[in-house]
């Protein structure tokens, strides 16, 4: 996990030095990750792994924030985890740039969580550090 | 590195100068070293941004999920302790608190964004970037 320039392309991975999370749990096949130096922290935009779900755990708010979803390491949905207020985000890329980000004025761009989405939605909010 | 705030979070206590302003990975993601630039990146690209500006002790969240996007000074906890200065406000989910500004895709915030008589950029190297989503 890292940001856009933290990727290498020669060797399809986030050198060790520029990872920024540590695992915490797995639940129902998700890992649950946090920024080990912020306990906050921005949104990862690439993952090391190519194709991939994260939830993240906020150490400030005591409890996971955001779920995001990779697809050939680039990050494409992320669901804010807000109790009956969760939604999601699709993330576009653009092809010109590289640059990882939502649409604005896309106000369909706040999406309704699927019933699949809120059962992890739901088990991922009770979820606690340990 | 001096230290700038010694009761942050109960888990991360020392804030240092060196923390102020964009970070690394910041500087990573924006593939660039200029602020201006750095800036623009994580805005245009529609992330919402909360940071704590050291000079006036406030939370400040510039929030890209509303049209038009908001600038606005986060409420503080009426409850809050004052025993770390990142438990003033919720983090749970996105506070509204007083508007100090709206603005569209095309604002020039650069230029025209000021928390008193300090332009963004000014107020970014004083402040703590806590979260960037």
């Amino acid at each position: 996990m890292g940001g856009r320039g933290s990727f290498d392309k020669a060797t399809m991975s986030i050198p060790v030095e520029k990872r920024k999370y540590k695992t915490l749990d797995v639940v129902d096949g998700i890992k649950v990750i946090e920024d080990f130096e912020s306990g906050n922290g921005k949104t990862p935009v690439m993952s090391n792994t190519a194709d991939t779900v994260y939830a993240v755990w906020s150490e400030s708010a005591g409890r996971i924030k955001h779920i995001f979803y990779y697809k050939d390491h680039v990050l494409y949905y992320s669901i804010d985890l807000e109790g009956k207020n969760s939604h999601a985000h699709n993330v576009y890329v653009d092809s010109k740039t590289g640059e990882i980000g939502r649409k604005t004025h896309d106000k369909k761009n706040r999406l309704e969580l699927s019933p699949k989405e809120w059962i992890i939605v739901n088990k991922l909010e009770k979820w606690t550090k340990k | 590195m001096n230290v700038v705030i010694d009761n942050w979070m109960e888990f991360h206590p020392v804030i240092t100068s060196a923390e102020l302003g964009w970070n690394e990975e910041c500087i990573r993601d924006a593939m660039s070293e200029d602020p201006k630039e750095i800036f623009n990146y994580f805005w245009k690209n529609f992330f919402s941004i909360i940071f704590y500006y050291v000079d006036d002790g406030n939370f400040y969240e510039l929030f890209m999920e509303s049209d038009p996007h908001k600038f606005w000074r986060i409420p503080k906890i009426e409850s809050w302790d004052g025993k770390y200065i990142g438990r003033q406000i919720l983090w749970e989910s996105h506070q509204e608190g007083t508007v100090l500004c709206e603005f569209d895709d095309d604002t020039d915030l650069w230029e025209t964004l000021k928390i008193g008589d300090k332009s963004i950029g000014e107020v970014l190297t004083r402040s703590y970037i806590a979260e960037i989503n």
